[in-house]
């Protein structure tokens, strides 16, 4: 537990994921063993998707995933780790190293595209007209949930992620120390969510028994 | 397993069976971690369900803020712009005179005004989940680029170019990087089009091209 109040929710006592011992697993995996397999997909399977779609969105997702694991296997079979205490670093540069990939192959083939029609130079998703509406709702969602929290919660959450101000430059601004800074953020980023949530609520509307519906927010 | 990230030298980051501390989730999200402290909150989230989710939460929370506050603050420019000048002028006034008077009777530190800086248009390499839409800036006015250095080599200087979209050279500079970042102002914007930011090492070597939006607001 911390002294300012903050860290605790977040750096709470909720156990890790119990680990494997790393060493073991990578020996199975070295044996070719399925269940070895296996194991390295459960334990980074999610973290692994989550990563590689936070970087690069959804698209090909179930390939990329799918080429790294291949990729972490052969190269354990190979005995290319060294060291099997490391596996999670050696996952990580894996992953790592697709991500850069995937972005130089964007670079190139948009070069390629570019060079072969010079009307195209990008897409720009903005224009397709779902997208588009999709996202104009949550920035209306996002504008009338910041109308409704108190304006210094607004003011802290503005300097904060919109204009990105260290939280010295935040504190001297508006007469806030470090803690009541580090309170009222928290406090805002929780109201502001809870906003956020009743307002998606709100939206939705009984459809058969089991079944909640979707329908567009007015105004 | 234990993990221990430091910061200024404070250990802050949590140890054997803890999770990450908030302001290193907020940091991360915001592209702030790096070296070490980045490479070992990444192997925390490879395997760790609760911070994944914590993540996600934390990247929605900015990007709604961010879309949010985008619209919010330019409209209450507008508004206050459409004003009749008489009405502009008085309000004007009336508010130099009481910021005068604030001012001789208390601390100038304290009352430094809640102003909007210039556009900030942030460019990352790729971020799928919470930027569907290219970086847009607004049409002939200044700006501030930011470009996400992370995952490059580092080096003390970087040449910027912007070309647009029949590869004619719009812009170039050279700027040092502050915290993994690299910032350029562009004091006279840019007119509507598409363009690519080209980043480029000391020795011309092209590193990044990131793709840039330039339309009306």
């Amino acid at each position: 537990m911390t002294a300012n109040g903050i860290a605790e929710d977040a750096a709470d006592d909720r156990p890790v994921h119990a680990q494997p011992g790393w060493a073991e697993l990578v020996e199975k995996i070295r044996r070719n063993e399925p269940d070895g397999l296996e194991e390295l997909y459960r334990v980074f399977s999610r973290g692994v998707r989550f990563y590689l779609c936070r970087q690069l969105g959804p698209q090909d997702l179930d390939d990329r995933v799918h080429d790294t694991f291949l990729i972490v296997a052969q190269a354990i079979q190979r005995g290319e780790l060294r060291e099997p205490d490391r596996l999670m670093g050696y996952v990580r540069t894996i992953v790592r190293r697709q991500v850069a990939a995937q972005i130089e192959d964007n670079v190139l083939s948009r070069r390629q595209q570019f060079d072969l029609d010079w009307g195209l130079a990008v897409k720009d998703t903005g224009s397709d007209p779902e997208q588009a509406a999709i996202r104009r709702e949550n920035q209306q969602l996002a504008v009338r949930v910041l109308k409704n929290i108190a304006p210094r919660d607004r003011e802290i959450l503005i300097r904060f992620y919109l204009w990105e101000q260290p939280a010295g430059q935040i504190c001297t601004e508006m007469g806030l120390t470090d803690t009541q800074f580090r309170l009222l953020k928290s406090r805002a980023k929780a109201r502001f969510g809870e906003l956020g949530r009743r307002k998606v609520t709100k939206r939705l509307v009984p459809f058969g028994e089991n079944n909640w519906r979707e329908i567009p927010l007015k105004g | 397993m234990v993990f221990v990230l430091l910061k200024e030298g404070t250990a802050l980051q949590f140890a054997d069976d803890r999770h990450a501390a908030d302001e290193v989730m907020e940091r991360y999200s915001m592209d702030r971690l790096a070296g070490q402290e980045l490479a070992e909150f990444e192997e925390h989230l490879l395997v760790c369900e609760p911070c994944q989710d914590r993540l996600a939460r934390e990247d929605s929370i900015r990007c709604r803020v961010r879309d949010g506050a985008a619209i919010l603050l330019p409209r209450r420019a507008e508004v206050l712009w459409q004003w009749p000048k008489w009405q502009r002028l008085v309000w004007a006034l009336g508010l130099v005179a009481a910021g005068v008077l604030i001012f001789a009777g208390s601390q100038w530190q304290s009352l430094r005004p809640f102003a909007a800086p210039r556009a900030v248009i942030l460019l990352r390499a790729t971020r799928g989940t919470e930027n569907p839409t290219l970086a847009a800036a607004p049409t002939d006015r200044a700006f501030i680029l930011m470009l996400d250095l992370s995952g490059l080599q580092p080096f003390s200087e970087y040449g910027i170019e912007i070309v647009d979209s029949a590869g004619k050279s719009a812009f170039q500079s050279k700027a040092r990087p502050q915290n993994d970042r690299l910032q350029t102002i562009l004091t006279r914007g840019l007119p509507a089009g598409t363009y690519f930011v080209r980043l480029y090492s000391p020795a011309l070597e092209l590193l990044r091209e990131y793709p840039l939006i330039v339309r009306g607001v």
